[in-house]
Formats: structure tokens, C-alpha cells, sequence
């Protein structure tokens, strides 16, 4: 139950940079996920926050106490790490006693409280046995119970689940999500898995080389990118970027491209017209806002060549050439056609996404 | 053949699963190969050469009155060797002072030795004080004897005038003291030795696992719970055969001793190995050095299992109880 401040922090290991001038505000109870690429600097910046790393410059608040030169223990928050950081040695019980036993909590306070937090995360029948006996899953569990154990300020997660299988996984998304909600405790969350980040938080700060990229809800992140490295990191299967020019024509605005030609709505020609776009830009488009159709005589405008095609059981992944550029298709599967074969695609200009070529900034 | 179990798995139980009994031997038989045997003859015959037979001879000695004059034949003795040794007082005040010696060696060089790893790990300098620590332990421990035998003596000895002006000494000799002479051999043997035991420990502490540290910290420890908490368990290992070589080495090094002391002052420093040395290279009695050579060597078997008891891996253990 604290926010915690996050002012004009940078973080150099040497002279590599890892982050650079970061402003990060997270409320009370939210539940902020940092997300980025592996050596964006999402780690470094949880570490700061525990107490692990020096802060090279700037400022870190834990409601108003400046935290800066507080050791990890007095920092009041608890960790659950990628590794699990189990201590091998001791039992199931003893591993999530550690935190409360080095405070001095009474002994029958203790056995409450880690009873407590094995039964919320169904791992009662298991407190007598060592981590080696205990599967990733279980594993990972007894770390998040070491964390729940106490009551702290802030939960700090480590890419707790990076190493679950993928069923094991998204079961997991929904667990934490619960506890979370169910503690009301403030949480950071970091993660290189951009789908952990928009099913669990209520925010999320996208990283990328150290500088924030843009911080809001998985759906401003998800609808509204700011820029092109956050408009390709989010989504699965990432987005459709190709290179157009913009043409002034008497429908309006018209972005043209080798195999088609687009023209923008009036609200998006005004976006463009106001912000000096060039000529040459980079167009957006997510894979399920495309529509295909097989065969050369469909109703829908672009005409394409289908590359390859990716069943996935509902749906199908249908990459197709256009223009010389590739472009990936989410549909409902059905016949398609194989390799070679002509199809015709739609695009929903409604959801296009526009990016300058040079800096990658969105006009929207 | 098909079972129907029930099966825990995270959360519950799922009944009624069809599980194989499955022996592997059943499946992967493999016909005995026995030219590996062939193959390892030659070895199995030098080691034979090398330490089996020395063995036997050390036990048939142990059994006869060894004679040394040629053309003499050794008499048996059956267990007389052994029972003289239950009245042997020297024997017995060996043994003690092997203990103590021994106890006072490993307890002072495992402490100074951890300390000294902990000073050393992640240090800015710590490739050339490695190096620098080392060099006592590349000396032979004879040369250790007299370096030490000259600085311990009584009229240019540094040590000996440096105790002397603080006050602890009234002159005298530091080895020809009762009481002063134990120390000193122990603090030649910490001095050459800790720089081994700080070695196997940095390469220990390399090995602490970095996250458990953080986690403990998070959890809310200092450095000193830290270290006890987590870094030392993880070099039990380590130290176990820290302590082992040591302790071993306790039990057979006497070239320092025997430089320095030859077991005086009043046998205050005569540890059971050299008694041993007396027993067979100056009283010529064979059969009888046999013999305390012998309970030399299964005490020292006997407390090596001992120790890999007491400081097996925690994790390890329970990797195999969960074999069996």
C-alpha cells in the first residue's frame, strides 16, 4: 500500500547505459507492468526499486520517504524472481517463513500467516518438502507465497513466470491477476512477454534502449501506440508495417503503396496536414484488421499472392505478398488456397496507423 | 503391465490414470562386455603394485616381530604389536596431542581462511593478492620449518623479539617453551596453509548462488545473516574438502615438526606421527611403527566418512534419498 515515485532516474553500468531519465508515477494498488525487450532496462529499473542496484542519478519515493539509500530490508517490499531464488536448503514452510522469521514475527503469527498464504496458493500438502522436490510450477508458487507472506508496500515480479510451460503459464496470468486484486497490494511487474502485460495490468510502461516509451493502459498501448517500436512490440502476430508515399488526390488524402492505394478519412487527413508529415511515411496495420478472401475475383480492393498459410485451429495466420511487400493476415480459418495462389485483401482503414519513416513517432 | 492410479498434480487429484509398470532393465538388456575388464588390468595392476602392496606388507608387519639383520627371519608376534600399543602411554599422549594439534590447526585456518576468501571475493585486487596469498603454499614445508625455526630464535629471531617487547615472552626460547611451543607450530602450519583453504573457498563463494543473496536481503537480512544464512551452506561443500585435505595432511606432514621441534620440548609437540618415526626409524622397532601406522590409517578412513557426513551437500542429500 504505498505509490511509489519514480523521478529522473538513470542507471549506467560503466559506461553502458541502461536507463535513461525515467518518470514513472505508479498509484496505490495499481498494478503497473513494465514491458520491454530483453536489455531495455525493465530489469535494472525493478532492481533499483528493491534495492539490488545503486540509482546513478535521480530519485526514488515510496509514498514520500526517498528511498534512495535504504538496504533492501528496510525498504519494506517483497520480490519474486525469475529463478524463483528458493534457498535449496530448507523446506517448503522454512523458505516462506524466511521473511517473517527475520523479523522477528512470533512464532504462532508465523505459522498463520504462512498456512494462510499456502492455502491461497494451493500448495498446503507441499510445505515439508525442499525446492528440489518441487516442479517449476510449485516452485514458482513457494516464491510467490515467500512474497505474499508479509504484508508489504510493494510486490516486485521478476519475469516470475518466464520459465512455466505455456499452459502452465497462462493459468498462472490468471492466478497472479487474482491474488493482486485480491491483496491490494501496489505491484510491479516486469516482463518481456507483451501478452502477460496486457492481460494482467492496469498499466503498462513500455521500455525499449533504456527510455520509456510510452506508459497507459493495455488498451491506449494496444489501440493508441505511440510509436512504431511500441505499435510492433505489442500484438501477436506483431503488426504490418510497409512503406507508402502520401498523394494529395481529389478523394482527399491518399496513401499509396506498389499494390494499392488507400484514401484517409478526413479525420485522419487533418491529423497528418497539421503535424507536417513528409511525404514518405511508414503505414501500420494489425493483422486482424485485414480481410482476405481467396481467389483473383473477390469484392475486396487489394489484389495479393498468398506466401504461406499458418493454421492455428480457429484461426489462421495468412501471409500474402503485396507489391513486392509481405503482410500477415489474421482470419477464421477456412479454405484458402496454398502457396502461389491469388487472394484478395481488405483493409480497415479505420484502424490504420501512420508513422513517420525517419523517427518511427505515430501521427496516430 | 497397465495400472489404474490416481495421480497428484498441482491443485488436485486426477483419478483413475493408466499407468505402465516399467522396468528398465527389462527393456534395455545389454549382454556384460567384458573386455572393459581387459582394458582396465594394466591399471588395477599398478595401483596394485603402488598401494595394495604396501598394505599387505604394513599389515603382515603389524603381525611379526620384524627383523632387521639379514638372514634372520621376522617372528610372529600375533596381536602383541597392538595390545603393547593399550599400554603405551606415548601412544596414548600422541594421540591427544595429534588431536590437538590438529584441532587448533583446522579451527584457526578455516576461520582466517573464510574470512580471508570474503575479503578477497569481487576486491578490485583481488587477481594479484590471490597471487601474493598463494606463495607460502608454494613452499616446501621443510623450508617453512627452518624459515620459521629463524624466526622463532631466541637471539636474531624477528618473532621471538617481537613477542619479547610487547611483553608475552620473558626471554627464554619460544620452541623450548612447553606451553609456547604448540602455538608455534600451529602458526607455521596456519601460515602455510590458510592461503589453500581461502582458495578453495573463493572458488566456493563464486559458486553462492547470486539470487538467493538478493532474495535474503529482500526478505530482510543484513550482510552477516546473509552470509550465515545462505552463502555458508552453499559452501559446505567446499569447506568439507578444505577441512578433509587438511586434516589429512595433519595426520602425515611431520617434515615441519621434525625441523622445528622433533617432538620437544618434553614431547609438548611429539603428535602421534612423530612418535611413529621415532618408533621405527630411531628405535629400528618396525612391527610396532606398523602397528600405530595402522590405527593411524583407519582413524584417519574412519573420520573422512565421518566428516562427508556431517557436511554432505543438503541438496545433494536429498537428491539421493529421493533415488532410493
Amino acid at each position: 500500500m504505498a505509490t511509489v515515485t519514480i523521478s529522473d532516474v538513470w542507471k549506467y553500468y560503466g559506461k553502458t547505459m541502461a536507463v535513461k531519465e525515467l518518470n514513472l508515477e505508479i498509484q496505490n494498488n495499481e498494478f503497473m507492468c513494465i514491458l520491454g525487450p530483453s536489455g531495455c532496462g525493465k530489469s535494472s529499473t525493478l532492481r533499483m526499486l528493491a534495492g539490488l542496484e545503486f540509482i546513478s542519478s535521480g530519485d526514488i519515493y515510496f509514498d514520500d520517504v526517498r528511498v534512495n539509500d535504504l538496504p533492501p530490508r528496510d525498504r519494506d517490499i517483497a520480490m519474486v524472481f525469475e529463478n524463483y531464488a528458493l534457498y535449496p536448503h530448507k523446506t517448503v514452510y522454512e523458505n516462506m517463513a524466511n521473511p517473517l522469521k527475520l523479523r522477528r514475527t512470533p512464532k504462532d503469527e508465523i505459522e498463520r500467516r504462512v498456512r494462510r498464504a499456502a492455502e491461497i496458493l494451493e500448495i498446503d500438502p507441499l510445505l515439508g518438502r525442499k525446492p528440489v522436490e518441487l516442479s517449476g510450477g510449485q516452485k514458482q508458487r513457494t516464491a510467490i507465497g515467500r512474497a505474499i507472506v508479509r504484508e508489504p508496500k510493494v510486490f516486485l515480479f521478476d519475469e516470475p513466470i518466464a520459465h512455466l510451460d505455456a499452459k502452465l503459464r497462462s493459468h498462472m496470468r490468471g492466478e497472479l491477476k487474482h491474488l493482486q486484486r485480491d491483496l491490494e497490494t501496489t505491484t510491479v511487474y516486469v516482463t518481456h512477454d507483451q501478452l502477460e502485460g496486457m492481460s494482467m495490468a492496469d498499466r503498462i510502461a513500455v521500455m525499449h534502449e533504456g527510455v520509456l516509451q510510452q506508459l497507459g493502459t493495455p488498451e491506449e498501448i494496444y489501440n493508441r501506440p505511440s510509436n512504431e517500436f511500441v505499435a510492433g512490440f505489442v500484438g501477436e502476430p506483431p503488426m504490418n508495417f510497409l512503406d507508402c508515399t502520401l498523394e494529395q488526390t481529389n478523394v482527399g488524402l491518399t496513401v499509396v503503396h506498389a499494390g494499392f492505394r488507400l484514401s484517409l478519412s478526413e479525420e485522419q487527413a487533418s491529423l497528418l496536414s497539421g503535424s507536417g508529415a513528409e511525404a514518405n511515411m511508414r503505414i501500420g496495420i494489425r493483422p486482424d484488421n485485414l480481410a482476405i478472401e481467396p481467389g483473383a475475383d473477390g469484392t475486396l480492393d487489394v489484389p495479393g499472392e498468398i506466401f504461406v498459410t499458418e493454421p492455428l485451429g480457429g484461426d489462421m495466420i495468412v501471409e500474402v505478398t503485396i507489391g513486392g511487400d509481405r503482410v500477415m493476415v489474421k482470419t477464421k480459418i477456412g479454405p484458402m488456397g496454398g502457396p502461389g495462389d491469388p487472394c484478395r485483401i481488405g483493409f480497415d482503414v479505420d484502424k490504420l496507423h501512420v508513422f513517420d519513416i525517419n523517427t518511427g513517432v505515430a501521427y496516430f | 503391465m497397465a495400472n489404474i492410479a490416481n495421480i497428484d498434480v498441482a491443485g488436485g487429484v486426477v483419478r483413475g490414470v493408466r499407468t505402465i509398470d516399467y522396468v528398465p532393465e527389462e527393456f534395455n538388456h545389454r549382454p556384460p562386455r567384458y573386455y572393459l575388464l581387459w582394458l582396465m588390468l594394466p591399471a588395477i595392476l599398478l595401483l596394485a603394485a603402488i598401494s595394495l602392496y604396501p598394505l599387505v606388507w604394513l599389515v603382515y608387519m603389524t603381525l611379526h616381530e620384524v627383523q632387521l639383520a639379514p638372514g634372520k627371519s621376522d617372528v610372529w608376534a600375533g596381536i602383541d604389536n597392538f595390545s603393547r600399543l593399550a599400554t603405551d602411554k606415548k601412544f596414548i599422549r600422541g594421540w591427544l596431542t595429534l588431536f590437538k594439534y590438529s584441532a587448533l590447526c583446522l579451527s584457526v585456518e578455516i576461520g582466517l581462511g573464510v574470512l580471508v576468501a570474503v575479503i578477497l571475493n569481487n576486491n578490485r585486487f583481488e587477481k594479484i593478492l590471490v597471487t601474493i596469498f598463494l606463495m607460502p603454499m608454494m613452499m616446501a614445508p621443510v623450508v617453512a620449518g627452518f624459515l620459521y625455526m629463524f624466526l622463532y630464535n631466541g637471539t636474531f629471531g624477528w618473532y621471538f623479539w617481537l613477542l619479547q617487547s610487547i611483553g608475552l615472552l620473558e626471554g627464554g626460547s619460544i620452541l623450548g617453551n612447553r606451553f609456547w611451543a604448540m602455538f608455534a607450530i600451529v602458526a607455521t602450519d596456519v601460515w602455510q596453509w590458510t592461503p589453500l583453504i581461502a582458495l578453495i573457498t573463493l572458488a566456493g563463494l563464486k559458486r553462492v548462488p547470486q539470487d538467493q543473496l538478493e532474495a535474503h536481503m529482500v526478505d530482510g537480512a543484513g550482510p552477516f545473516r546473509n552470509f550465515f544464512s545462505v552463502a555458508l551452506p552453499n559452501l559446505y561443500p567446499f569447506l568439507l574438502i578444505a577441512i578433509l585435505l587438511r586434516f589429512m595432511d595433519n595426520f602425515r606432514f611431520i617434515d615441519t615438526i621434525l625441523i622445528m621441534t622433533g617432538g620437544g620440548p618434553a614431547n609438548a609437540t611429539k603428535i602421534l606421527p612423530t612418535y611413529l618415526f621415532d618408533v621405527s626409524f630411531k628405535f629400528f622397532e618396525l612391527g610396532r611403527g606398523a602397528a600405530i601406522a595402522f590405527t593411524l590409517l583407519l582413524l584417519t578412513i574412519l573420520l573422512g566418512l565421518v566428516l562427508t557426513k556431517v557436511f554432505e551437500d543438503p541438496t545433494r542429500k536429498i537428491r539421493t534419498e529421493r533415488e532410493h
